[in-house]
């Protein structure tokens, strides 16, 4: 996670700023905010702060942590035992849960790891091109291009999967991850190729024009220049794009129907079946594990959400 | 509009017409005719838990030793989202081939020919069903689906609950809803003490419970022709009946009960010990008698007049089994639902989980595998079966979501949104308006 | 990997930019078609034709079991005369109009206090994300009981100051409410993008502004909003749009009834019901294409006005 992978630009790149008067950056700056001096006064206040932030943080956090010690109990108490004391932890949900349904849910796992792994790559790939072109360029029908983009996604997903999978069976796509994966390298997520176009004009385009002056075309700009820059966006599109696609059910159960391609949110509600009995506890255990992943893959993406142009060493 | 219509525009919408002939046409795709070995394929669908799921395997597995030309691709689900995907399938003409089928759903589909007639198919044997049992799979003249199994609803009486308050548990041939109102009340009265609420009765959001309140006053829910056959009064004094039961604190306020409504099995106040008696299908006694830890007493639901033989019960089929009317391949499809419902082997794996076979040879050979629940809501349904009457005409097209229309209704009543009057009338012409708009 | 290798012998076309100046429109038509050809082939291949298709079928009465046939109008006249798509569309503008501004204002202004060189920032920024993790899972509906029921840990809490709380959820009039908190309880996702939007405002912009001798209030409202107005704008944009198409929270929090009494029945819950449930996705699809018509116009009214607020560095 060292700075020294991101690209140094040359110093004649000279952003405008609002204000006019520019203080060159030393080295071992701190991050914006944090050079200011500290005073007791200021200290009470980070005190008081960080009382807020914590006590906020259990608000946040407390349905989660019931849903954790759940797991733990045997599957007649959940909704009995109330609160957060757990007398003892019953590890015997994760044992059932993890081989309750046709497959064991490492199954499951892989399967959305598949899902997932394509889903990222996919709107990594298009999303950014797509949005390197409406940011960046100068094309006949720009604005119309980018207004159709932006309607395609206000159409309700629950009238348009009838005839997708109309589509997709006629492809013999359907049972396979491919309805699930292609779409993504297509740039359908308009979501993520406005996320990056609004990043990319974030950037100040005087390192463009630099680069241009060296020689660069576009797809050297695009791939020297844009993307390192625009990493925060990226590890944006990544954290959001594991996270959705981990969790997306409509279109998971709708394409998928066969035990052993489910992935993990079409085999957590095979746990609960209205017209018969549930075994919660280990319907909660195994929702635990399936937040793990998603957990771990957050906290790593999040150290690239701040390798902006604040921590790059640009000015 | 169509003047100015662009060559990039019309192309694209040939490619729309093109897909929407698709959605018409007929047998164009899903699972070719033959597997390379000249075994067929065939795809079976069902809804269920774990244990269902598991059980269901077992009989297909033992289903293909037996007939090693006939591969089963197991497609399980759960209730809700298998509806979304069923309809999905249906309208790519991409159906499994065996599906499992649902009283509020049978009509929708049979009734818009998306589900084979099994009465013509010679390898399914139904000999062994009564009429009234067939009569639950039939459709506008066509067997859309075989019984599974049967239940009754019935009143399920906490003896716990009725022995912390103090209550006798009533005598359920002659009971009448004023009886069960006072025994509600008086439950929920000797059971409120200490830290431990009770609310006496739970509510019934069911459209089978209205359709019972319906035939006790001489109506019916639907009628043989596919129309409504109740009056807005009928639907009016049912309503006012729940209201009399949150009035006279035999049941949860109005909040409490919408929470209810809404929950899962194990978290709804029956289950949870916060009401002595409740509504249910007989094959829900186990997963209660389970959540409540106490024994659960079968009673008949009251009647109108005080006689048991015009309380109004019927056999509902817990489920069916169906064949689309698109498969590829009807002959093996009828063949394994043969062996679903007619099979002494295939039906001591599943035993009761689809509810209580009306086939003797099976009622014989699932005895000795019997729970103590299953016994206790296999006596209740021998013990009702001389005062049933007429079995309920299949709900037609149109009305598979009537249950969330009463539920709403209902809940309109206990928040004092609406009084049992108007809404009576309002359920009525919502109802009517469901059925007028799935005609074509 | 061969879009790569287009990309690279684009590299002469792109080069002589210096001359691009003289003709000023549309310089880069070539470059854009290579850039945009995912999307191309994702607009016309899958995108179009279901939607052209919705279209169509919001002209017929398609049950998704038998042919559709043509009715014209029919649909949304029948639409007009609803009173529960009124309601639905009722229930949907609340939740836009109280929802977005409220999760965005929340979302901001944690961000902001995150930003600052906080202590253990990646534990809160975990922390306050965790909620939107769980998504659309099943175990939220429970835990969302847990905490708003009738015996709730909410109304657990306010029994301890003498206040019988309302059945939060199950009231018909604070559902709706409680629906709203459980989306502005999942504001992680626009913080995340805030926070990477901070991330992005060169950190000179602020050492300069110190020197001035700029305040904190003058800092945020020069440096911080215009630089981040971009971004500001998107969550905007696609808040709203998500909005007016939320569907999950209310789906599993009223088990997909839109219950009590249709409080929490959302514009696409209800469409959805009339077309998966009730069999008629001509319908269906009318209603989709009415929210696209009142989205589109809430997103055109939103572009307008970027014009005045929203501060790009082209």
């Amino acid at each position: 996670m060292t700075t020294e992978s991101a690209p140094r630009v040359t110093t004649d790149a000279k952003p405008s700023a609002p204000g006019s008067s520019r203080a060159p950056r030393e080295a071992g700056t701190p991050a914006p905010g944090a050079g200011f001096t500290r005073r007791p006064r200021l200290q009470a206040k980070s005190v008081l702060k960080h009382a807020i932030l914590i006590s906020a943080a259990i608000i946040m956090i407390y349905p989660l942590l019931w849903m954790v010690v759940s797991s733990f109990r045997p599957s007649e108490d959940v909704f009995r035992a109330p609160g957060l004391w757990l007398t003892e932890a019953h590890l015997e949900n994760y044992a059932t849960g993890w081989n309750a349904l046709t497959s064991p849910f490492s199954t499951y796992l892989l399967n959305s790891a598949i899902v997932v792994l394509g889903a990222i790559i996919g709107n990594l790939v298009s999303c950014s091109m797509a949005a390197y072109a409406f940011a960046r360029l100068d094309f006949r029908g720009k604005k119309w291009m980018f207004a159709a983009m932006l309607v395609t996604i206000m159409l309700p997903i629950h009238v348009v999967i009838v005839p997708q999978y109309i589509l997709f069976s006629q492809i013999g796509w359907v049972n396979t991850f491919a309805p699930l994966i292609v779409p993504k390298f297509l740039a359908t997520d308009a979501f993520f190729t406005f996320l990056m176009v609004q990043f990319i004009r974030g950037i100040p385009k005087e390192l463009d024009e630099a680069a241009r002056i060296d020689g660069a075309g576009h797809p050297r700009i695009f791939l020297r220049i844009i993307l390192p820059l625009m990493t925060p966006a990226l590890a944006t599109t990544t954290i959001f794009t594991f996270i959705w696609t981990w969790s997306d059910f409509f279109s998971q159960l709708i394409y998928l129907t066969s035990p052993n391609v489910f992935t993990v949110p079409v085999a957590l509600r095979s746990f609960v079946d209205a017209q018969s009995s549930t075994d919660w506890g280990a319907m909660f255990a195994m929702s635990v594990v399936s937040l793990l992943p998603v957990f771990i893959a957050f906290l790593i993406g999040q150290k690239f959400l701040v390798k902006g142009i604040a921590t790059t060493g640009i000015k | 509009m169509m003047t100015t219509l662009t060559r990039r525009s019309a192309l694209a919408l040939f490619a729309g017409t093109a897909a929407v002939g698709a959605l018409a046409a007929c047998g164009t795709n899903g699972g070719g005719a033959k597997n390379a070995d000249g075994s067929v394929t065939l795809r079976v669908a069902w809804w269920g838990n774990d244990v269902r799921n598991k059980q269901t395997q077992q009989v297909i597995d033992a289903f293909q030793s037996a007939h090693p030309d006939i591969k089963i691709q197991a497609e399980p689900g759960v209730w809700s989202g298998y509806w979304d995907k069923l309809a999905t399938q249906t309208a790519a003409n991409d159906a499994p081939d065996v599906i499992q089928m649902d009283l509020a759903y049978i009509a929708e589909y049979g009734g818009r020919g998306a589900l084979l007639d099994l009465s013509k198919q010679s390898q399914l044997n139904v000999s062994a069903f009564d009429q009234n049992t067939l009569a639950a799979g039939q459709y506008s003249g066509k067997l859309n689906g075989i019984s599974t199994g049967q239940n009754a609803l019935a009143v399920f009486a906490n003896v716990k609950v009725f022995e912390a308050a103090g209550v006798p548990i009533p005598d359920d041939t002659k009971w009448t809803w004023d009886d069960y109102v006072t025994t509600a009340a008086a439950v929920a009265a000797g059971a409120s003490k200490g830290g431990t609420v009770n609310y006496g009765s739970s509510y019934s959001f069911n459209d089978s419970t209205l359709n019972i309140w319906l035939r006790q006053r001489g109506e019916h829910l639907y009628t043989q022709d596919g129309q409504t056959g109740f009056t807005a009064d009928g639907v009016s004094s049912f309503l006012a009946l729940q209201k009399k039961l949150m009035d006279s604190k035999a049941a949860a306020p109005a909040s409490v009960a919408q929470e209810d409504a809404a929950a899962a099995v194990e978290q709804t106040l029956a289950a949870t010990n916060k009401t002595g008696l409740s509504l249910w299908w007989t094959n829900q006694l186990a997963p209660l008698t389970k959540a409540t830890g106490s024994e659960i007493k079968l009673l008949r639901v009251p009647s109108q007049d005080g006689k048991a033989k015009d309380d109004g019960l019927f056999y509902k089929p817990s489920m069916y089994w169906s064949a689309s009317s698109r498969s590829k391949h009807t002959a093996e499809a009828a063949t394994f639902i043969d062996y679903l419902v007619n099979s002494t082997d295939a039906a001591k794996v599943i035993t009761t989980e689809r509810g209580f076979s009306s086939s003797p040879a099976i009622q014989d050979a699932i005895k000795p595998l019997l729970t103590a629940d299953d016994k206790s809501a296999l006596n209740f349904l021998n013990t009702i079966k001389p005062e049933l009457g007429d079995p309920p005409a299949v709900p037609p097209p149109g009305t598979s979501t009537v249950s969330t229309v009463l539920a709403r209704y209902t809940t309109d009543i206990l928040f004092g949104r609406s009084t049992p009057e108007a809404a009576g009338a309002a359920f009525k012409g919502e109802v009517d308006g469901l059925i007028k708009n799935a005609k074509k | 990997m061969s879009a790569l290798a287009e990309l690279g012998s684009l590299k002469k076309s792109g080069g002589n930019k210096a001359q691009g100046k003289v003709k000023r429109t549309f310089k880069d038509n070539r470059a854009a078609f290579v850039f945009l050809a995912p999307w191309i082939v994702g607009l016309v291949a899958i995108t179009i034709g279901p939607m052209l298709i919705s279209l169509y079928l919001s002209f017929t009465d398609y049950n998704l079991i038998q042919e559709p046939n043509w009715i014209g109008g029919e649909n949304f006249t029948r639409m007009m005369q609803d009173d529960r798509f009124w309601n639905s569309l009722r229930v949907t503008l609340t939740y836009v109009i109280v929802g977005v501004p409220l999760q965005l204002g929340l979302a901001l202004a944690v961000a902001m206090a995150l930003d600052k060189g906080i202590k253990g920032l990646p534990f809160y920024r975990s922390v306050f994300y965790l909620p939107s993790l769980l998504g659309s899972s099943v175990a939220v509906a429970i835990l969302w009981k847990q905490m708003f029921g009738t015996s709730g840990l909410v109304n657990q809490l306010l029994a301890m100051v003498g206040i019988t709380g309302p059945g939060w959820i199950s009231d018909p009039s604070t559902a709706l409410g409680s629906i709203i908190l459980l989306h502005v309880w999942t504001f992680g996702s626009p913080m995340i993008i805030f926070l990477a939007g901070l991330r992005q405002i060169p950190a000179m912009y602020y050492e300069a502004a110190a020197v001035d001798g700029a305040g904190r209030t003058t800092r945020f409202l020069k440096i911080t909003l215009p630089l981040l107005s971009p971004i500001i704008f998107f969550n905007l944009v696609l808040q709203i749009i998500g909005a007016f198409q939320s569907f999950t929270q209310a789906f599993i929090v009223s088990g997909g009834t839109g219950g009590p009494s249709d409080s929490t029945m959302f514009f696409t819950l209800y469409l959805y019901q009339r077309g998966f449930g009730q069999f008629d996705m001509g319908y269906a699809s009318a209603m989709a294409w009415v929210l696209l018509v009142i989205v589109g116009a809430f997103t055109a009214v939103n572009f307008y006005a970027s014009k005045f607020w929203v501060f790009y560095d082209d």
